[in-house]
């Protein structure tokens, strides 16, 4: 059984995307998982420890159960100024 | 015989001073102090001929009838008297004439002083000064610093409200008209010292919104040279500033922007020596900085010391805002990242480009964080983390909350006091590298031939660390590099070599071959 989720990128893995947003289907029943598909999808440079996943607004666990309709941003820290 | 005991005087004529020392006559008095206030013929290594006095008179006189009564008091001196020019005056004219009698010399002379320097300090006098070579230019004659040492904040006269007075009122009077500004808004920005740190993309824009929005005290700690490079974001500098050490052009940037603010130049960098002083002096600190050690230092001094730290970071056209508030459920950053990534896997402004209304929008966020907690307004981004993207505008509000795992802030925290540095920029840790940001690096062995059996490493190059030299490396130092060791000593050493030749791609593997081994063990699984 597959979800739809908005996945949404930013700084850095929006670049290894080579996108912002997209809507897919997805197996992973947690963040962690659906981040570690995308990961080895897209070639992400990021382990998953130094990135933080917000759902739905929130800032979540990456232990935490995905749901249809989610809206997932992956959110690396950034430092430029 | 005098009928006043205390007299302020504003006069277009020309000052009849020995008829006014001899209405000060008093068969009670032994003293009568008098002070003269001339106009010399230089100022500020200028050739003036003559000047000009503009004088507010309804504030003038109301703030100078209170000067005189607090020195009357202060002092107990039977009388006083002073009278401040208005108009034209050439050099030698008398400016300002103060006289004071009382029963002995001693409280005449300290009453005296006290009038002139209060005066100096407080009255909402312009001048126009009128120079040898033909030009004219407006000097505000309110010296924020020429207070006479016995006078204190609070008394007599408040330095908030009241001293916003004619040409610092109508700088401000379109945010004071804001209801929720007013005067009282005004005056708790006059009193608010606002540290920014970092006078770069950032601090430039917040900077001048600050100044310009009438802040009080602004600190600028910066330790760095302006280059060409910086131009096209850092909006405080001129072109002519290339080679001057920025906080010194900042600083005086925002002295031109707002004369009625006092600016604080802290020509230091910002590490766990500076930063305890410096977050005892000010209410709010800024983060303009642009690397991630930084960022966390000032982030875990905001826990420490108690101060909210405003904190905006730029990649590309990206940026994140987020408010620490010590006194907020909201957290820290440690509470979404619990420590900085390794320098060189995210990439900084000088690696990535940056286009300068990136860092000009978020500055000025920045300055809006700061104005709203000074003014107490709603909707501090304390619970939050803001991200925008300025190509597309979108933008989001990420909801944040204390960590009760976090190091710093949790239940149990294990940081309680600044470091100086928590991973060195140059060492990447296996927990860092997926198969491909590994893919990145070419990978050089530097272990000698006979221990590479343990861990052997097949792809990579061979450079055994006896015949090392950093000045002729046997590979392409110039791309990015992993040096890998035994247990990642000896890289440390070659990484730093190399570094100090100039070569800034190279990294050395922490853990050494052995790491690196069980990292491909995993990806093959």
């Amino acid at each position: 059984m597959t979800l739809p989720v908005r996945l949404e990128y930013f700084a850095l893995l929006r670049e290894q995307r080579g996108l912002g947003a997209e809507t897919v289907q997805t197996a992973a029943s947690t963040a962690r998982d659906l981040y570690r598909e995308l990961a080895s999808a897209h070639g992400f440079t990021l382990a998953a420890e130094r990135v933080r996943v917000a759902i739905n607004n929130e800032f979540a666990s990456w232990d935490r159960p995905l749901a249809a309709n989610d809206t997932i941003v992956f959110i690396p820290p950034v430092a430029g100024g | 015989m005098r009928e006043f005991t205390s007299r302020f005087e504003i006069s277009g004529e020309t000052l009849d001073i020995r008829g006014l020392a001899a209405s000060l006559t008093d068969r009670t008095a032994g003293a009568l102090a008098s002070f003269e206030g001339w106009v010399r013929d230089h100022n500020d290594g200028r050739q003036v001929d003559g000047l000009d006095y503009e004088i507010f008179a309804p504030l003038a006189l109301a703030e100078g009838k209170a000067i005189l009564d607090e020195a009357r008091q202060k002092y107990n001196v039977n009388a006083i008297r002073a009278v401040h020019r208005q108009g034209m005056l050439a050099i030698g004219d008398c400016a300002v004439w103060v006289g004071v009698v009382s029963a002995h010399r001693d409280e005449a002379f300290r009453a005296c002083r006290y009038v002139i320097d209060e005066v100096k300090h407080r009255l909402p006098i312009w001048k126009k000064e009128h120079y040898r070579d033909g030009a004219a230019e407006w000097v505000n004659c309110q010296h924020p610093g020429a207070a006479h040492a016995d006078h204190a904040r609070g008394e007599g006269h408040s330095h908030v409200n009241e001293a916003l007075v004619f040409a610092e009122a109508d700088f401000y009077a379109r945010q004071i008209r804001l209801p929720e500004v007013g005067a009282e808004g005004q005056a708790k920005l006059k009193a608010a010292q606002v540290l920014i740190v970092g006078a770069g993309g950032l601090g430039s824009p917040a900077g001048l919104m600050l100044a310009a929005a009438g802040v009080g005290t602004i600190g600028i700690l910066e330790f760095d040279i302006l280059e060409a490079s910086n131009l096209h974001r850092q909006v405080l500098y001129a072109a002519a500033d290339v080679g001057q050490p920025k906080a010194d052009m900042a600083a005086k940037r925002l002295k031109a922007q707002n004369p009625f603010i006092d600016v604080k130049i802290h020509a230091a960098k910002a590490d766990a020596e500076t930063l305890p002083a410096l977050f005892g002096q000010y209410d709010i600190v800024l983060d303009c900085t642009d690397n991630f050690a930084t960022k966390y230092l000032l982030a875990d001094a905001a826990i420490l010391y108690g101060v909210p730290v405003v904190q905006a970071s730029i990649h590309r056209f990206e940026g994140q805002l987020l408010t620490i508030d010590p006194r907020s459920d909201g957290g820290c950053l440690r509470c979404l990242w619990p420590a900085p990534p390794p320098e060189g896997l995210i990439g900084n402004c000088a690696e990535v480009g940056v286009l300068g209304v990136t860092p000009g929008l978020f500055g000025t966020l920045q300055a809006s964080e700061a104005l709203k907690i000074i003014l107490g307004l709603p909707g501090v981004l304390s619970r939050q983390l803001l991200i925008m993207d300025a190509l597309s505008l979108d933008t989001r509000k990420i909801a944040r909350s204390k960590d009760a795992d976090c190091p710093l802030c949790g239940t149990h925290p294990t940081i309680h006091a600044l470091q100086q540095r928590e991973n060195t920029a140059h060492e990447l840790d296996v927990a860092d590298l997926t198969p491909e940001a590994l893919a990145r690096f070419r990978i050089v062995d530097l272990r000698e031939a006979e221990e590479r059996l343990e861990y052997p490493l097949p792809l990579a190059h061979h450079a055994p660390f006896t015949k090392f030299d950093a000045t002729k490396p046997t590979f392409d130092a110039s791309k990015p590099v992993l040096l890998v060791c035994a247990q990642g000593r000896r890289s440390q050493s070659a990484t730093q070599q190399l570094r100090a030749q100039g070569w800034n791609d190279v990294f050395s593997l922490i853990g050494g071959a052995k790491a690196l081994a069980h990292l491909f063990h995993q990806a093959a699984e």
